[in-house]
């Protein structure tokens, strides 16, 4: 066909085939998809007594408990600070942190939501980590209302410091070369099974000793085999890279994943385990939240799904980070779309289905 | 392996409801697929890019497959719908591709020494594929969705029109305008877009 479509036919035409490790890519990610789809009809099989907390939408999001039953006003009483934890699941000794802008109204009053950044390392040393945390914030101070493993439901506010295990219901760790990636690699989160247990394990957790565990020998052995993967991984090398890039899954993920199991070994190493009683949380005290990354130059976010409706204006010393809490449940079945406005007037689309291993459909103004 | 481009009738609706309960039957809709839905997203947004956005779009079909319309003879319309949509999130890579394109220096295309003719064929090509890109670039959204299926994607109007769920009348008026504005490009040496505009004031 000899037209004005020939040039751009020819433009760009010479564009080599995928490689083989971009097939590979694709199987595997399929595959991941795959698992993640029987993972996550298995957890809604396994938790059907309990309202869904999870949500991955290229972002996260999790159900917390404590926060309606003290919403009346914007102040409430202080408790004790949270305790230092045993077991630091993320934040390093030389971390810094960034308290950012974003205030989000808690849909049943009180102290309102807030994320605070923990940065560690050295950008030009290896890398950095980046750990995200959100929580209630209280005379400058973030921390978390009511019920939890520490401190039961006694609607007090526990300010958290970033060496506290329970500061906030989430905990994300990421790496990168610099903050902007870390951030962006935000969105790459899907569930990340840290970040609901080191913070949250459900309502009225008890610590039970730990029956049926692995002889402590076996133990041993796994606890020292995750040192070394965690460090592995932590190193940020190129293997480390490799392996996620082929598993496809963000090293983040990876690094969050292993040092989880490390975190249970280890607990059931000290013969407690910490699991929840089984009760299920009253609806009206659970929150989604919804958190990601669209880049500096957003200007608003909405997103919109069945029975949520909600949009947020981003200003620009929030990195980008957009913040939703919302009491509406989330569904693995569900289709939710987010509209992002860039401070340009670009208007981005992202449109999502829900599912552990959902590819990141988080557009970004940058 | 079925070789890329072979689609029996059916055969995909077939493999993606196998799918549902067969994770394995997937493959057959990568295996058809994929290369030529990886090779229109490396002309968009270059190779880089296109090996997690190929492997973005067949997540996204495998945990969609069940939105599929099992009538439709082929799944590549709706693939290319799929990359299209996470193609969305990367428009403004592509729009710094298409502007280094245009900005290329057709003296760079011709810097062999002797052979004057293939040197001047070299420059006028590399011309060409400026002017092109800068057109491109600068068509709206929309058109240059289409268009970029149609010519590289290789999709019919009524495949377009699947793809993007929007009426047919819809992809041909939008193709129609792209094609008037190419003509006039490529038959008027003076006309400028507005790109090149930019760039030369």
């Amino acid at each position: 066909m000899n037209d004005e479509l020939d040039p751009v036919r020819r433009l760009r035409a010479d564009v080599p085939p995928p490689s083989q490790s971009a097939r590979d890519a694709v199987r595997i990610a399929v595959s991941g998809a795959a698992e993640s789809e029987r993972a996550a009809a298995d957890h809604v099989r396994r938790s059907r007594w309990r309202p869904s907390r999870f949500l991955a939408f290229g972002f996260a999001g999790l159900a917390v408990t404590g926060a309606a039953a003290y919403g009346a006003t914007q102040v409430i009483g202080v408790g004790a600070p949270a305790p230092h934890a045993t077991n630091p699941p993320v934040l390093r000794a030389d971390s810094r942190t960034l308290l950012l802008g974003l205030r989000v109204p808690d849909p049943a009053g009180g102290p309102p939501w807030a994320v605070r950044l923990g940065i560690s390392g050295s950008p030009t040393r290896g890398g950095s980590g980046l750990e995200v945390q959100i929580g209630r914030l209280q005379d400058n101070q973030l921390g978390f209302v009511g019920e939890d493993n520490a401190f039961h439901n006694d609607g007090l506010f526990h300010s958290a410091s970033t060496a506290a295990a329970l500061m906030t219901p989430a905990n994300y760790s990421v790496t990168g070369h610099t903050l902007r990636r870390a951030l962006r690699s935000l969105h790459r989160f899907d569930l990340t099974v840290p970040a609901v247990a080191s913070a949250y394990r459900g309502c009225g957790t008890t610590r039970v000793r730990v029956r049926g565990a692995p002889p402590r020998q076996q133990l041993r052995a796994q606890e020292q085999e995750l040192e070394k993967q965690l460090a592995f991984l932590r190193a940020d090398g190129t293997a480390a890279r490799r392996r996620a890039r082929f598993t496809h899954t963000p090293l983040a993920q990876l690094v969050a994943s292993t040092a989880y199991e490390l975190h249970l070994t280890r607990e059931q190493l000290s013969g407690w385990y910490t699991e929840p009683t089984f009760r299920p949380c009253p609806h009206h005290d659970l929150r989604t939240v919804i958190v990601g990354d669209t880049g500096p130059d957003t200007q608003s976010v909405t997103i919109a799904g069945p029975g949520l409706r909600q949009t947020e204006r981003i200003s620009a010393n929030d990195n980008g980070l957009y913040l939703f809490i919302t009491t509406t449940p989330f569904s693995f079945r569900h289709h939710y779309a987010l509209t992002v406005t860039c401070r340009d007037g670009h208007v981005l689309h992202g449109a999502a289905t829900p599912s552990a291993a959902g590819p990141p459909l988080t557009p970004n103004c940058n | 392996m079925v070789p890329d481009g072979h689609v029996e009738r059916g055969s995909d609706a077939a493999a993606l409801a196998r799918s549902t309960s067969d994770v394995e039957a997937f493959s057959v809709v990568v295996d058809r697929h994929f290369a030529v839905v990886h090779r229109y997203l490396a002309r968009r947004v270059g190779v880089d890019r296109a090996d997690d956005l190929a492997a973005q779009t067949f997540v996204i079909a495998f945990t969609r497959r069940d939105t599929f319309d099992a009538t439709a003879a082929s799944a590549r319309p709706w693939l290319f719908g799929i990359a299209s949509n996470v193609l969305r999130n990367d428009l403004r890579a592509e729009r710094r591709m298409l502007a280094a394109i245009a900005r290329l220096d057709p003296a760079a295309a011709g810097d062999l020494a002797g052979e004057v003719e293939q040197t001047i064929a070299r420059a006028d090509a590399a011309r060409e594929t400026a002017r092109v890109a800068a057109l491109i670039s600068t068509l709206d959204d929309d058109q240059r969705e289409v268009l970029l299926l149609h010519a590289w994607g290789e999709l019919s109007q009524p495949e377009i029109a699947e793809a993007l769920a929007i009426p047919v009348g819809t992809v041909y008026s939008r193709l129609s305008r792209a094609r008037a504005s190419l003509r006039r490009a490529l038959r008027d040496s003076t006309y400028e877009t507005p790109a090149a505009k930019e760039l030369n004031r």
